[in-house]
């Protein structure tokens, strides 16, 4: 027997979700924000997706949160919410990372309501964030087979960019059977990490997978690989697909079957 | 004696406070106004402050102008433009150079620009001779580019007016262009050792902090009042280092926020030193906020040649060559779509008289500028202005036959007539008159060449 209460909600919200953590949107906010300033969140019968570019086109961001990964998910009719990414973060600052967050939107479209309430469920806020128009270009991004694709723990790849960042302003990432090579060649000097695949069984965090079809030697630029790695906190390892020609995608999943986000970043041309 | 030559006399107003009369002024009575800030003035000022009857006794003045001078022998910066002798004399033209130069603009940047500008200029007659687009060159970067304009006109109304010798007298300075009361009083104070005070920022500060004054240094009375302070306590001996001296206290120590009472060789005079005011003056009264812009500049490409157009409106960055640009937003507010298209729209004109195609213009003109790729965005900081600039990059195709000889020429017809157009080569763009905000674009450019854009692989 439906209350009539949930019955006033069911029509008045075209989309209703909730996450028992509050911490993994905090985490995705903080991952993507020095890239992107505004993005849509698009909610639809799956999950919730966001894809955006960063204002120089060069890199873009693709996150997907399924709907089995929420503990509550509805989703009468697509919409598509547009936010600034420094307001919501305001807004989330205001969750515990233990709250529960639920997401709401009603068919207008002019604001999203955001609802916190505590693990002992003494404390319930409300926040409502109005929403704006964003134009965005979707880009349809084909599924690739990759030549190599390289696993590591993220928090390996974190250090890696932010070691070499301080030398040079570009990485150049060749990754052979044997091994994956990050270098870089700057105005003080030169340096270089190299790292092999690693067979450490009992700990699966910390290993190095290399899976290859070619050998690959790219160049990206270092700035936004280290944008790509805030988003470390969300997930043990990392996993680097490259192709010649191609650009880079760096992947966080959030566990089993919640959902991923993908940063995809151009080449440079030697 | 010192004090009456500096300012004679005048007939004792019936008012004697100050605040009254600033609130009291009638209009008939504007000549009073102007009276505010004389000699009297001063003596009711201070007289109000009671630690600052010193200023009425001539031998204290003298003391004060004293420490004032030991101070700065010991304790002078060594700037360039302080060694520059001719005939014994310190060159008015550096001086000139230098004062210019350092209106608006801190003295670190000033330092390596002063020297450049010597080396191409030595003096004004080279300077009258040469051109306006090489002047704008060597100052490029220094901002304000009016400043290098009226140099450049004032050096060659020198040469033809004064046989190529800068004169001695605040007037006839006056009447050279660019010089101002300010410019003319220290080239005549600093290079002719002539007695006039002085005035600029740093003097209006110290002047009132040491005399509690809560005047607005940026109202008129404001200013009368302290021109005629300044006058009054000047060493008319030694007008050079006493002027350099006060411009030097409030560069250094009576600065605006870290002031260093502790060094000050004029505490024991100060009066918010004794009363620990000295972050109340001086007083402004409040300024403009600062504009917030957002400009977006198209970097159009062909053959390793960029399109640059020469500003040839009067005002911000005048005569200088930019990069093809819209404004966006201007405080936030759009600004209205007729505006941006009627630009886009002379732009393909000029596209246009290069040769790219008419065809293609008229068949997608908006969608040609949307399609420009985006290669990032850079901030600028005018004084008054906060812009934001975004850069989009098209590579014209090498297929378009452009006309690149015509480059020079003037654009036909309409009330665009003076418009230039140019095509540079990145190290033109590097070696030419172009302010630091599009030197900046060429910049981005540069770092942003070899990377590519996402938009070419999905």
């Amino acid at each position: 027997m439906v209350s009539k209460e949930e019955q006033n909600l069911a029509t008045t919200f075209q989309f209703e979700a909730r996450l028992t953590q509050a911490s993994l949107i905090k985490k995705i906010l903080e991952a993507i924000k020095d890239l992107v300033t505004d993005a849509n969140f698009d909610c639809s019968a799956e999950g919730l997706s966001l894809q955006a570019m960063d204002s120089s086109h060069v890199s873009l961001v693709s996150m997907v949160l399924h709907a089995q990964g929420f503990e509550m998910f509805r989703c009468q009719r697509a919409v598509s919410l547009g936010i600034n990414l420094a307001s919501l973060t305001k807004i989330l600052k205001c969750a515990g990372n233990d709250d529960s967050i639920t997401l709401r939107a009603d068919d207008k479209g002019d604001k999203a309501e955001f609802v916190f309430e505590s693990q002992t469920q003494d404390r319930l806020s409300e926040f409502e964030l109005k929403l704006m128009d964003i134009d965005s270009e979707h880009l349809g991004i084909p599924d690739t087979k990759y030549s190599a694709v390289v696993e590591m723990p993220s928090s390996e790849y974190r250090r890696i960019c932010s070691d070499l960042g301080v030398m040079g302003d570009t990485v150049r990432i060749s990754v052979s059977k044997e091994s994956v090579k990050f270098q870089v060649d700057g105005d003080i000097g030169k340096g270089s990490v190299c790292l092999h695949p690693s067979s450490v069984v009992d700990k699966p965090t910390e290993v190095v997978k290399i899976s290859l079809e070619e050998p690959v030697d790219m160049i990206f630029s270092i700035r936004y690989l280290n944008f790509f790695a805030k988003a470390a906190p969300l997930s043990d390892t990392v996993t680097l697909s490259l192709s010649k020609d191609f650009p880079l995608q760096v992947e966080f999943k959030f566990g089993e079957q919640m959902g991923y986000l993908r940063y995809y970043l151009a080449p440079k041309i030697d | 004696m010192v004090v009456h030559r500096a300012a004679p006399k005048r007939q004792k107003p019936e008012s004697t406070d100050i605040r009254k009369k600033r609130t009291t002024v009638h209009p008939n009575q504007t000549k009073k106004k102007q009276e505010i800030g004389d000699l009297e003035d001063l003596k009711y000022l201070l007289r109000e402050n009671k630690n600052n009857q010193w200023l009425t006794v001539e031998k204290e003045i003298s003391r004060f102008q004293q420490s004032l001078l030991q101070w700065y022998e010991k304790n002078q910066r060594k700037l360039p433009w302080r060694y520059t002798c001719m005939e014994g004399q310190p060159n008015p033209y550096h001086v000139w150079v230098s004062e210019t130069m350092l209106q608006q603009t801190k003295v670190a940047t000033v330092i390596e620009y002063y020297k450049n500008w010597l080396q191409t200029f030595p003096d004004i007659t080279s300077l009258a001779e040469s051109s306006l687009e090489r002047v704008n060159e060597i100052w490029a970067g220094l901002g304000y580019y009016r400043r290098a304009k009226l140099l450049y006109e004032g050096a060659q109304t020198v040469v033809s007016k004064f046989g190529g010798k800068i004169p001695d007298d605040v007037n006839l300075l006056q009447s050279i262009p660019g010089i101002g009361p300010y410019t003319a009083a220290a080239i005549a104070s600093i290079a002719f050792n002539r007695p006039y005070a002085v005035c600029d920022g740093n003097v209006f500060r110290v002047l009132s902090r040491l005399f509690c004054i809560d005047l607005d240094i940026s109202s008129t009375e404001g200013q009368n009042l302290f021109k005629n302070l300044a006058q009054f306590l000047l060493s008319k001996e030694r007008a050079a280092d006493y002027n350099q001296a006060m411009m030097e206290l409030g560069a250094t120590v009576c600065t605006p926020k870290n002031f260093d009472c502790e060094k000050c060789p004029v505490q024991s005079w100060c009066s918010s030193f004794q009363s620990s005011t000295q972050r109340q003056f001086p007083v402004k009264a409040n300024r403009v906020r600062q504009n917030n812009e957002e400009i977006q500049v198209y970097l159009i490409d062909y053959a390793d040649h960029f399109l640059m157009l020469k500003n040839v409106s009067r005002n911000l960055l005048g005569n200088l060559w930019h990069f093809p640009f819209v404004t966006l937003k201007r405080n936030g507010n759009c600004i209205p779509e007729d505006e941006k298209l009627s630009y886009e729209r002379y732009l393909f004109r000029i596209l246009h008289s290069c040769g790219y195609p008419l065809k293609e213009v008229d068949r997608s003109q908006r969608s040609l500028f949307d399609s420009f790729v985006p290669i990032g965005q850079i901030e600028h900081l005018f004084t008054h202005i906060k812009q934001t600039i975004h850069v989009k990059l098209v590579h014209l195709s090498t297929e378009i036959q452009l006309h690149l000889e015509e480059t020079a020429k003037r654009m036909d017809g309409g009330n665009e007539e003076s418009t230039e157009y140019k095509w540079f080569t990145e190290e033109q763009v590097e070696k030419s008159a172009i302010s630091r905000q599009m030197k900046k674009v060429m910049e981005l450019y540069q770092r942003q060449k070899k990377q590519q854009v996402l938009n070419l692989f999905f």
